[in-house]
């Protein structure tokens, strides 16, 4: 693993433009880079992030039926009580998700270290599955890149595939919704709902705002049509805490992710990982904060169960040297994990988002930043397979 | 190759490519009313009833909505136009022309019932029975092979509220204006 630099093609922003990524840029600072690219091996690829990916991912799986029998486990994890049932009854009947990333910490060598899983509103999607696949076909193109160059990116294929298997079951037209304002957020689902297109399913979208209550406790579009279907790039645990949120388990709406998701998204699931699997060579060592646990200590994490981009995240690294990044999420409980460091190249703290579709292993998009918490800030920079 | 051979878009891009999907067709039936279900002697009398009675208990509700008369009268013919005031002031709905019955797959003799309208606009312009999403269902009554979406038209019910979401995020202080992670 190793980074490199390489002249940006002088006309990505047009590009861009033409297939409709409008977030590259946010607030004025760079977010997409390709003024650097990071190359692996076939064999780091394969063995040190798909196989683990895999298999953390089969390992948090193997969590949701305990967690969902256990009021032990959802009070760990602060899953509000009314949507205990619901949230189980999602995962009895076996409601189908679509997609997560795993960020992990890897440097080239040694087994790579699980940071979180975002399974539940994970970004960065159209980037690393759409838009980083045409600039290395692209610099391929103009010899910038030898034709040997290959990418770990199967996320369209496995995206449309999975929009294709869900299809019979689910109610039509789908609902793709966000925040109206987030550009980023924006273009998440715009390129999603252009999968399902692909798939052949219909589709909307609505703002998240805009999402209307019928007489009936149906959500309902601004037409009045009913809502059946609804990808929502919206955090559950939002949706459970605002005005509508207690109609949602009598609506009859199918969400994509499904409510059991918002289990594998709680960082709570990292001690639970750890308290089954102790000592697995992908797995921090992990603990849930409790009434009794002493001050942080050097070389230890505390993260908010519910946090995102980052946020309220404080790290003491083994030197004593505190990091804190400030936030919203200061109202839930904590968890500590084991200090990891991430890898620096040329100055740049590097994670590795490694993305999961449906159940397998999809590819990997990289986010930089100069801080050690990698935050909303970060700038996402491309990849190549060559050895 | 560790990368989809392909990647397309349909939507995002300036220059779409279409691909057509293959949808699902199912067998239904067509009835402008009970008399004419009764006289296909497919279904008995009773099953023809309540047919009709349930498409006809759901018409108000789900016909395709306008708010001019005129507007409606284009699409469905003069006269073809009824006011309904559902709370949200006085709006135009087709009248229900007909009704359909769909066959679920799987379940036999299981069969659902829904409005159907006379649109003038519908086939290219020669006229035809649709749903209440607007939907082509059939240029006639009788048998019919039909799109299963068009079985399975949108239901409507009536919004009471919205902005019922997505106050966390300016609560939690616009995040980066950004809800994912």
């Amino acid at each position: 693993m190793r980074r490199i630099a390489i002249q940006e093609r002088s006309d990505w922003r047009e590009t861009a433009t033409g297939f409709g990524f409008r977030f590259h840029t946010i607030d004025g600072e760079p977010y997409w880079d390709e003024s650097a690219y990071y190359a692996f091996s076939l064999r780091q690829i394969e063995e040190d992030l798909e196989d683990p990916t895999t298999e953390l991912h089969e390992m948090a799986m193997g969590l949701v039926g305990e967690i969902v029998a256990s009021e032990e486990m959802m009070d760990q994890l602060a899953v509000p009580a009314d949507y205990r049932d619901w949230i189980a009854e999602s995962w009895r009947r076996g409601e189908p998700h679509l997609y997560g990333r795993m960020d992990l910490a890897y440097d080239g060598k040694g087994p790579a270290k699980l940071f979180e899983l975002n399974y539940d509103t994970p970004t960065a999607l159209y980037e690393a599955a759409f838009f980083q696949w045409v600039w290395l076909d692209q610099q391929k193109a103009r010899g910038q890149l030898p034709d040997a160059a290959d990418q770990y990116n199967l996320l369209q294929d496995l995206l449309v595939e999975t929009f294709a298997t869900m299809a019979p079951d689910l109610a039509k037209p789908l609902y793709f919704s966000a925040v109206r304002d987030s550009l980023e957020d924006q273009g998440t689902i715009e390129y999603l709902r252009d999968c399902a297109e692909q798939a052949g399913v219909t589709t909307r979208s609505i703002a998240i705002e805009d999402i209307g209550l019928s007489t009936d406790s149906r959500f309902t579009d601004l037409e009045d049509y009913v809502i059946e279907s609804l990808f929502k790039l919206y955090p559950l645990e939002f949706l459970f805490a605002e005005r509508f949120g207690p109609a949602l388990p009598r609506s009859g709406i199918r969400l994509i992710e499904p409510p059991w998701k918002t289990l594998l998204s709680n960082k709570g699931i990292l001690p639970l990982l750890w308290q089954k699997h102790r000592g697995h060579p992908n797995l921090l060592e992990a603990y849930f904060e409790t009434a009794t646990s002493e001050a942080l200590a050097p070389g230890w994490v505390r993260k908010p169960l519910y946090s995102r981009e980052g946020a309220n995240v404080t790290v003491i690294l083994a030197d004593g040297s505190q990091h804190v990044a400030a936030g919203p999420y200061d109202d839930s409980s904590w968890i500590r994990q084991a200090a990891h460091p991430l890898p620096q190249f040329d100055g740049n703290y590097a994670v590795i988002g490694s993305w999961v579709v449906a159940d397998r292993a999809a590819g990997i998009g990289i986010r930089e930043d100069t801080t050690l918490i990698t935050r909303d800030t970060s700038r996402f920079v491309p990849h190549i397979i060559v050895d | 190759m560790k990368r989809s051979p392909t990647v397309r878009l349909l939507l995002m891009g300036a220059a779409p490519v279409l691909l057509t999907a293959c949808e699902a067709q199912e067998e239904a039936v067509l009835y402008k009313d009970a008399t004419e279900c009764v006289a296909a002697a497919r279904l008995t009398e009773d099953q023809c009833k309540a047919a009709f009675d349930h498409a006809k208990s759901e018409h108000e509700r789900v016909a395709p909505r306008y708010t001019s008369q005129a507007d409606c009268e284009t699409d469905f013919g003069a006269s073809k136009c009824q006011s309904v005031n559902q709370g949200a002031g006085i709006q135009y709905i087709p009248l229900m022309a007909a009704y359909a019955l769909g066959y679920y797959a799987g379940r036999p003799n299981y069969y659902q019932s829904q409005p159907l309208y006379y649109s003038r606009t519908s086939y290219d312009s020669s006229g035809g029975y649709v749903n209440s999403g607007g939907q082509q269902v059939s240029r006639t009554t009788g048998n019919a092979t039909v799109s299963r979406s068009s079985m399975e038209p949108p239901a409507r019910a009536v919004t009471m509220s919205r902005s019922g979401f997505g106050s966390s995020s300016s609560a939690k202080g616009g995040w980066g204006g950004s809800s994912g992670s």
